[in-house]
């Protein structure tokens, strides 16, 4: 199945210390990391290779994550690393502790790799600044969601065969979402056509600047889309009113069948989890397997987070990544 | 006895005063005495004669937008170093914010703050005084004794005055003191925290606070300055659409005053770009077409006053993610630097000096000059002669800086404060 995807030719390899964002990776880079996230997915899991043997990772999770953070743990130990989980709710830092501090402590540990999650836009980053490990970002505030968005684009690969070309249609809660901007940025990077759909005061018009075309009704946005990308609506975020209540996002913005059938008939349903059911997407559909790709995105999941592991644990330069 | 000082040979510049060619001054006390032309005699009357060498003498600078770490945060800046660092950049009055830890809302810290300044040689050290009690916008603050203890006016310090009634009571209060209230901070209720509005904010994810927040308190703000007739100065205007509203209103024939941050003539929010939390600040760079509003209108005058908003933040309060991080950066020292940089965008030198000297001192009611009489507050400056600005150069304690590297012209050679020579660069 990889090869049926010609490598690109620019930059195809990576040489990042640091997985942060979709933003800071070219083309090649993203081609790069599907090529070999879509290896490893057909791998059985006693068949990867132990490129992060004698390795250590850390998960330090500042938010509540059940599966990014086991995703992350199982893609290490496929490849034959330890795998440390930081419970940050009862460690140091809410006895006070700054970042800063944090990652100094972390730094005496030594690990090689470190997966943050942390509840502010650009924390990551900064944690990155003063570490030695490899840093990886599983999250941070409302800014990107890397991993996320990778598993999103292999699945589509998987399906569709391409991303070039195709019509994106990402529906809800976009102002809350680090994974309707880490999508938004790859699909675009690698040739698709971005619709963003929802309510205003969940999609402000400020959004348009980045390229995407911006709908407030489900019903003109989703026409003949080959992919529909649900979001979690994320009360937990909503500080202020920013929608009346679930029914009336349901009834508006909800995924039903109807609502479906103005997509292409082979169009995708995605959603990165968990599904608020009856408030963004019908139960029927999430469990539609014609249709619903859910299950596959954490499946494939596991599998960019190996390629992404893999290609820090390397680094290989781009020229010597060709025939990989 | 005092003994007569005369500074020859200078360049006086001084637009309100009709200055602008080879003379000198003679000082006596902490006054000046006498204002000449060319290079007459009158140094045979003199004890100290200092020859300027063809350098530029200009009224004392006035920056009336300081925040003071003292009370409350003496570890980053206490008030006397303030004083020093303000007249290493040529500053020689310093208009202090009333939003300190607690908040100059009593005749008793604003005493505080000019007896915190005396043993140090630096500006003079005013202040603004808080319109309610410690900025909350709920109670109004005692405005009568506050400006008999010498508060040079009144300010919310950052936050918007509050609900509609405690704001038109506090101005119409405060217009029997018949000082001038600072007005037009953006409405918080808009400002999640956060950086800006528009695409940067979205591209990073962080709260947006959209330009309309300023515009709105302003639009808001100027209808109850023609209600209450207090007098009114709208000193941080960072929005293009803000300049507009000023200018508009002025041209209705209101009669207010406004005035703009250094930074926001100078910065755009490119500035902030990977989460650089120096650049952060309140309220936020915006986008360059924004910044060229304010440098407009500085230029035609709609925007009368130019200050620092000099603010020191120690590095564990910006070392932290975006959001915790908190607003501000220092700029005493390069203050007069970045100003002159203007020039080269549209800015009339005479605009500038004014912006500086004179106009900050009609807003708020203080003698400034080059003339008889006058107090002798002087800054003597090779306006250009170039350098660059550079954290390692700086003498502030805290270095939240967005200079690094820049060239830039004007190098503050002497600063006065009342006839005695507060700061000599070596």
């Amino acid at each position: 199945m990889t090869q049926s995807f010609p490598p690109a030719t620019i930059g195809y390899g990576f040489s990042h210390a640091h997985l942060l964002g979709i933003d800071p990776l070219k083309p090649g880079e993203i081609a790069y990391l599907l090529d070999r996230a879509a290896y490893f997915a057909e791998l059985e899991p006693g068949e990867a290779p132990d490129a992060l043997a004698g390795s250590t990772v850390i998960n330090l999770f500042f938010e509540n994550s059940t599966r990014t953070r086991s995703s992350f743990e199982i893609a290490a130990q496929r490849l034959g690393a330890d795998v440390v989980n930081m419970d940050v709710a009862t460690s140091s830092v809410k006895k006070g502790e700054t970042l800063i501090d944090t990652a100094d402590t972390l730094n005496a540990m030594r690990p090689d790799f470190l997966v943050v999650r942390h509840g502010q836009a650009g924390a990551v980053k900064l944690l990155s600044r003063k570490l030695d490990a490899h840093v990886l970002n599983g999250g941070d505030g409302k800014h990107e969601h890397p991993t996320q968005a990778l598993a999103d684009a292999l699945t589509i690969r998987r399906h569709k065969g391409k991303i070039d070309g195709l019509t994106v249609a990402i529906c809800g809660d976009i102002r809350h979402s680090r994974v309707a901007r880490s999508n938004l940025l790859l699909l675009q990077k690698m040739g698709a056509r971005v619709r963003l759909i929802g309510p205003p005061t969940l999609l402000p018009n400020s959004y348009e600047a980045l390229g995407v075309e911006v709908y407030h009704r489900m019903d003109e946005g989703l026409r003949d889309v080959d992919i529909v990308m649900m979001l979690r609506l994320q009360v937990e975020r909503m500080a202020g009113t920013l929608i009346p209540s679930g029914r009336e996002f349901f009834r508006f913005y909800g995924l039903d069948r109807d609502r479906l059938a103005l997509a292409k008939p082979d169009a995708l349903v995605m959603h990165p989890g968990p599904m608020n059911r009856g408030v963004e997407i019908a139960s029927d559909i999430a469990d539609d397997l014609d249709q619903s790709v859910i299950r596959e995105q954490v499946e494939m999941g596991v599998a960019v987070r190996m390629a992404c592991f893999e290609a820090l644990a390397t680094r290989r330069a781009p020229t010597t990544l060709r025939a990989a | 006895m005092s003994k007569r000082t005369l500074i020859r040979n200078v360049h006086l510049f001084d637009p309100a005063n009709g200055h602008d060619g080879p003379g000198g001054v003679v000082l006596y006390g902490d006054r000046i005495v006498a204002v000449f032309g060319g290079d007459s005699a009158i140094a045979a009357d003199a004890d100290v004669v200092i020859d300027g060498q063809g350098a530029t003498l200009l009224p004392g600078l006035i920056d009336s937008r300081v925040h003071l770490s003292e009370p409350g945060l003496e570890y980053r800046e206490t008030v006397g170093e303030t004083a020093r660092l303000a007249a290493r950049g040529g500053i020689s009055t310093v208009i202090a914010q009333p939003s300190t830890a607690p908040a100059i809302d009593r005749p008793q810290a604003v005493y505080a703050v000019s007896h915190r300044s005396q043993g140090g040689k630096g500006a003079r050290m005013q202040t603004l005084g808080a319109l309610t009690v410690g900025c909350e916008g709920k109670e109004l603050a005692e405005l009568g004794l506050l400006a008999e203890a010498g508060a040079l006016g009144f300010s919310n310090g950052t936050a918007p005055v509050g609900p509609l009634d405690t704001i038109s009571r506090a101005l119409n209060y405060a217009r029997s003191t018949g000082l001038t209230v600072c007005l037009g901070q953006m409405d918080a209720v808009w400002g999640e925290p956060g950086v800006i509005g528009g695409e940067l904010a979205a591209r990073m994810g962080l709260g947006g606070i959209p330009a309309l927040a300023e515009v709105m308190s302003i639009e808001r703000d100027l209808r109850l300055v023609e209600m209450t007739g207090v007098q009114a100065h709208f000193d941080m205007v960072t929005s293009a659409e803000g300049v507009n509203a000023i200018r508009d209103a002025k041209a209705r024939g209101l009669p207010i005053t406004a005035g703009t941050g250094i930074a926001y003539a100078t910065l755009t929010d490119i500035a902030i770009g990977d989460y650089r939390t120096h650049a952060k600040l309140h309220p936020p760079l915006r986008p360059d077409r924004d910044r060229l509003g304010v440098v407009q209108g500085l230029a035609d005058g709609t925007l009368d006053t130019l200050v620092s908003d000099h603010r020191p933040i120690d590095t564990d309060h910006k070392r932290v993610p975006f959001e915790q991080a908190e607003p501000g950066m220092v700029g005493l020292e390069t203050f007069f630097s970045l100003a002159l940089s203007l020039e080269d965008r549209g800015v009339s030198k005479a605009r500038l000096i004014s912006a500086l000297t004179s106009a900050p001192a009609r807003v708020f009611a203080l003698e400034s000059g080059i003339r008889p009489n006058a107090p002798a507050d002087l800054t003597l400056a090779d306006l250009d002669r170039p350098r660059r600005l550079s954290e390692a150069r700086l003498h502030s304690r805290c270095r939240n800086f967005n200079y690094e590297g820049i060239p830039a012209r004007g190098v503050v050679l002497k600063t006065y404060v009342g006839g005695k020579l507060v700061f000599e660069r070596a």
